[in-house]
């Protein structure tokens, strides 16, 4: 580790010093990626003799990817992108080894933490000069929390999520929603997410209930599902359940028929390898044959943010922090996302303005911003706390 | 069951035109056809000059750029899944040859020697040069990952390939056998059109939405032209194909999502027109005379027919699914 830091400063002075004439040496630009080495939101969550239904990912092979193919911008710059890794057991060591990442030169961070560990380094560095990205957690409230400072986010919220499944979901008229959710904390928070938008899209929740993983006759209705979806009529039942045991029984027990959408059936999402326009083959072709799997969301993120860092270096032909930062931050660059719409930074809150897909297992249905949702600026302000509805209102 | 209708209709139509059509064949070219390659459905829509389906062939997995070889008695198809370029003959649509091993081809453009093929490598990230008389692999060039558009100059000296996802024009000098600069321009450029003086290269940026205009001699941005129909937004305009007439007057933008084709004064730069097209129109093609411009619209699997002359879309043809070109065969 301390080796490999040392060895990437040394490039970084060359890097600082040398601006004038960077056509011909061959500069490195680090990219740190900072993670726990025992984090446990990967630790896999096994239902049953093995089977695994969530396989979170890390997104530190999306960042790889980018830096692959980085290679021949690299050539036309003068200058190599690499990834600078800041692996520690304990959060404590992992401050001391960001601090004297920053010491050494390095300015651009990917944050693969778990949400308290990242919001304890973001809030350390708040006034360096230093950009991070958070790949990885959707939670609205993250964004609140640092409004336009400097976490950017490149995985969609909740908010955005749920909007782009709103959005579908009265495009086809199907306004009556029956939500179910787990005793997650992250299922009441996905939920009330949930609500939120139903609310902004004019979607009527008939019903809200909780159900629990259990087989106790005692509390039957609390998870024989004929028993949950019965009562008020609805189009549609909405399940947040994160460890996805107990949603993946819902479709085909329904009492009546009924489509099931959010952790099981039509789910939103940044990605989906089935997504086949706009160039998305090309990269989903890209990232199996580094990895061998196909990319998830939050690889995506990674690829995304490490994206990001390369074009600002490439488009302001500059290796210091103040023009490639004004760069990714502007509302008007457009960064390429493989979805269509050009990506940018949302200026109140850092968030990567992105379309968001809304998959079955095996296919991209729509996605969103759906046809006839539009928006003042920029439609996929449709997706997420606009400006207005967002209480960061320090946004320049 | 609409595909048999469409096979039943291209027999019929098959056998009237094979009767009228034979005496123009007898030099192997000029067949006044349109072909079409389909990208989804695997294979080529035949139409008569006015728009009529003759028949449709199967052709190899994902058909994508054609072009015609250097006396246009055959054409080129670059098959993406198949990692093949196949040759046909004009005359009789029958398969001549093939060229093996080519990498994910999207699309190519020939030398003027009428031997040299480039050819961009889709997941490869390289520009490769190939024989097309003996099928030979000659070169290999690094380009950024998804090359795209091949531009070969008249003079024979310089090859642009554009590569999609590092917003990069990459030079071969054909001489020296290598790329001696890479351009950077605007996000995710596409295709390229020279202007008949050749002063001028023009290359689509599909996701800037506008076209990016390099001067040749320099090989630097000179300008940028760009694209706004009625109704649209910025991001909802995403320009492909280009291509600038003979007189080097007008310029044709197809503006894929924005379901229009701009119409361009070339020495001015100046916008004078959009036109109406099916959904995401992205392949162009003229006819000889100029006065009629093919229209693939890949995602609703037609191609619009516009008469430059009034500027009106006079026809749109049901094709296969997702037509990416278009080659017009009427001279």
């Amino acid at each position: 580790m301390t080796i490999n830091l040392v060895s990437v400063f040394c490039l970084v002075l060359v890097l600082f010093y040398s601006t004038a004439s960077v056509s011909k040496t061959v500069i490195e630009f680090p990219i740190g990626y900072v993670s726990l080495s025992n984090d446990d939101g990967y630790i896999s969550r096994r239902a049953y003799a093995g089977m695994e239904l969530q396989v979170p990912k890390r997104p530190l092979n999306g960042v790889q990817l980018a830096l692959k193919e980085s290679r021949v911008l690299g050539r036309s710059l003068g200058a190599k992108f690499v990834m600078a890794p800041i692996s520690e057991t304990s959060s404590k060591s992992l401050l001391d080894s960001i601090d004297e990442a920053i010491t050494g030169g390095i300015a651009f961070f990917i944050l693969d933490l778990p949400l308290e560990t990242l919001t304890a380094v973001v809030g350390r560095y708040s006034d360096e000069p230093v950009l991070f990205y958070n790949a990885r957690h959707q939670n609205d409230q993250l964004r609140l929390m640092f409004c336009g400072g400097n976490l950017f986010h490149t995985i969609p919220s909740d908010a955005m999520l749920n909007d782009a499944l709103s959005q579908y979901l009265k495009k086809m008229q199907w306004d009556k929603i029956l939500v179910l959710e787990g005793e997650e904390d992250r299922d009441a928070e996905v939920a009330i997410s949930f609500k939120k938008s139903a609310k902004k899209f004019g979607l009527k929740i008939v019903d809200s209930k909780q159900f629990v993983l259990s087989n106790d006759p005692r509390i039957r209705d609390k998870h024989n599902i004929i028993l949950l979806t019965s009562g008020r009529s609805h189009d549609v039942v909405f399940v947040a359940d994160q460890p996805g045991e107990f949603s993946r029984y819902i479709p085909y027990q329904t009492q009546k028929p009924a489509l099931v959408v959010g952790a099981q059936g039509l789910e939103p999402a940044a990605w989906h390898w089935s997504w086949e326009r706009y160039g998305a083959p090309q990269l989903n072709q890209r990232f199996e044959k580094l990895t061998g799997e196909k990319m998830s969301d939050t690889e995506f993120a990674g690829w995304a943010a490490a994206r990001s860092i390369i074009t600002a270096v490439v488009k302001t032909r500059s290796f210091s922090f103040p023009p490639i930062y004004d760069y990714i931050a502007a509302s008007e660059t457009t960064l390429d996302l493989y979805k269509g719409y050009p990506g940018s930074f949302r200026p109140w809150n850092r968030q990567l303005r992105q379309p968001v897909l809304l998959h079955t297992h095996n296919a991209v249905i729509a996605s969103a911003p759906i046809d006839g949702f539009m928006h003042q600026f920029n439609d996929l302000d449709t997706l997420g706390l606009d400006r207005v509805e967002s209480s960061c209102q320090s946004a320049q | 069951m609409q595909f048999a209708k469409e096979r039943m209709v291209g027999i019929a139509a098959l056998v009237m035109t094979s009767a009228l059509a034979l005496p123009t064949n007898t030099y192997a070219r000029n067949t006044n056809q349109v072909l079409v390659s389909n990208e989804k459905s695997n294979t080529i829509s035949v139409l008569s000059l006015d728009g009529e389906v003759i028949k449709t062939i199967d052709t190899c997995a994902r058909p994508r750029g054609m072009h015609f070889t250097q006396d246009r008695t055959q054409f080129l198809v670059g098959c993406a899944d198949d990692s093949i370029i196949a040759i046909y003959d004009l005359d009789t649509l029958a398969l001549a040859g093939r060229i093996m091993n080519v990498e994910e081809p999207e699309t190519f453009d020939l030398h003027p020697n009428g031997i040299h093929l480039y050819v961009s490598n889709e997941e490869d990230a390289t520009a490769t040069l190939f024989d097309i008389t003996t099928g030979e692999l000659l070169a290999e060039f690094e380009t950024g990952e998804e090359p795209e558009g091949v531009q070969a100059t008249a003079d024979g000296k310089l090859v642009f390939v554009a590569s999609e996802a590092a917003d990069m024009v990459h030079v071969i000098d054909v001489e020296a056998g290598e790329i001696i600069a890479d351009i950077l321009v605007d996000t995710r450029p596409r295709r390229f059109a020279l202007t008949p003086d050749e002063s001028e290269l023009w290359v689509s940026a599909e996701l800037a939405g506008i076209v990016n205009i390099i001067d040749v001699a320099t090989l630097e941005l000179v300008g940028d032209i760009a694209f706004l129909p009625t109704g649209f937004r910025k991001e909802q305009v995403t320009p492909v194909d280009v291509l600038i007439t003979r007189d080097g007057r007008r310029a044709y933008v197809a503006l894929g999502r924005a379901n229009h084709v701009a119409v361009v004064d070339v020495p001015s730069r100046k916008v004078l027109s959009y036109l109406l097209v099916g959904k995401r129109a992205w392949g162009l093609a003229l006819n000889n005379s100029e006065d009629t411009l093919y229209v693939a619209n890949g995602l609703s699997d037609d191609i619009s027919i516009i008469d430059l002359s009034s500027l009106r879309v006079i026809k749109s043809v049901v094709v296969g699914r997702v037509p990416y070109g278009i080659l017009v065969d009427d001279h």
